[in-house]
């Protein structure tokens, strides 16, 4: 079986490191920490690269260390954890400047997420990953990633106000 | 709104200018070889310590020994024992490496000297251990042990190409001043050591030698060769005896 060499290292970095980073970028939320955990991820997949099969798509690989990296590092550091606020944001408006409002007030809901939560919402909604697939990158059942994944959409609902809701309408 | 939808329109949004350093794979690199020079140094120094640890013993146990006295010196005073036993040196040591034997031959003075073998590695220690200052180029012989009636005697003798030092420790419960050693010579002098009153004396015919009572009940004897006659003082006021 052949195994991957140092050049094929470079090649997926280079194609495929923004993609990481910005996924890094969201599941912790810095951009400084993001690129912190990215190289410890990848520091890891190199040390093993050798070893990964050339016919095999390393991506999955180096995203699964990512992920856990981020959420065991978010449970170590404790930073990242749920934050509780008092009261909910203010409801933004429909107004094309409040959609760009609600979306960064989104973002920032996003990061007071628990680690894991936050996880399968981002492999969910911005890696388009299955429930199937996002249970084998965390580890866990199906039936966590959906359970997971409804509490934190409820969450982000609750926070964002009436506006969030399915049943209302953008105005 | 549709939530999900919402959520993957900020994330795109938010990592819109998001893009990866040329540096990422070269860094990742550098820091595997970082990481590894790191735990090789870890590794290295961790087992440098444990070597370095074992070491200790080991050392103690195979630093060179010449085994067997060659029985210069104070043989005249009749309390050296002869012989030499061979057993494996071990650095925890007493100075009293046998016990005394209160016998039935204090009657008879002129019995043989009854010979008590301790282990050798016990006796080589208690050896080392004995002098806080030792010449340069002497190495220890093992101690021998001897009983004559209620007394009991350890030998012990350090000897090289620069001369010999031989001191004596002697057990007997009625030892209360020098002279009841019996080994002072007739031209010895008062003197101190260890704030302990002392008989000095040595000659061109004897060698220069010192004793005193350590305590109740046990009297020390050290005798240098000529050579040496000039240092008997900083042995004898260099011995730990316990």
């Amino acid at each position: 079986m052949a195994r991957r060499d140092d050049e094929s290292f470079v090649k997926f970095v280079t194609e495929r490191g923004t993609a990481l980073l910005r996924t890094a970028s969201l599941l912790c939320g810095a951009r400084s920490d993001a690129e912190d955990i990215l190289q410890t991820a990848l520091e890891k997949a190199y040390r093993h690269w050798g070893k990964l099969d050339t016919e095999s798509d390393p991506e999955p690989y180096v995203r699964r260390i990512l992920v856990n990296l981020t959420v065991s590092r978010a449970r170590r550091w404790r930073v990242l954890r749920e934050v509780h606020m008092p009261s909910p944001p203010e409801v933004p408006s429909a107004s094309e400047t409040a959609t760009v409002e609600l979306r960064g007030v989104l973002i920032e809901e996003l990061r007071r997420l628990g680690p894991r939560q936050r996880a399968v919402l981002v492999l969910r909604y911005w890696e388009d990953m299955s429930e199937a697939d996002t249970a084998k990158m965390l580890g866990c059942s199906v039936g966590t990633v959906k359970s997971q994944a409804a509490r934190g959409l409820a969450r982000l609902r609750e926070r964002m106000g009436p506006s969030a809701h399915p049943a209302s309408s953008r105005g | 709104m549709d939530l999900e939808n919402e959520l993957r329109q900020a994330m795109a949004e938010h990592v819109t200018e998001v893009s990866a350093p040329r540096t990422l794979a070269s860094e990742a690199k550098r820091r595997h070889h970082r990481t590894v020079r790191r735990r090789t140094a870890f590794a290295v120094g961790a087992a440098g310590i444990v070597v370095g640890i074992a070491m200790i013993p080991a050392y103690q146990s195979f630093r060179p020994q010449t085994v067997g006295a060659d029985g210069q010196g104070g043989g005249k005073h009749g309390q050296r024992t002869n012989g030499s036993v061979s057993v494996t040196p071990t650095p925890t040591a007493n100075v009293r490496s046998s016990s005394p034997k209160p016998g039935s031959n204090g009657t008879h003075p002129s019995a043989k000297p009854k010979h008590s073998s301790s282990p050798r590695g016990s006796s080589l220690a208690t050896a080392r251990a004995m002098l806080g200052y030792l010449p340069q180029g002497l190495t220890a012989k093992p101690c021998e042990t001897g009983h004559l009636g209620s007394r009991e005697t350890t030998t012990c003798r350090w000897a090289g190409p620069g001369g010999w030092i031989e001191v004596r420790l002697v057990r007997d419960g009625g030892l209360t001043v020098p002279t009841d050693l019996g080994l002072a010579p007739p031209t010895a002098k008062r003197s101190k050591v260890h704030d302990h009153p002392a008989l000095r004396g040595g000659g061109p015919a004897i060698p220069s030698q010192v004793m005193w009572i350590q305590r109740h009940g046990l009297g020390v004897w050290v005798g240098v060769s000529p050579s040496l006659s000039d240092r008997l003082t900083q042995v004898a006021n260099g011995l730990n005896v316990t």
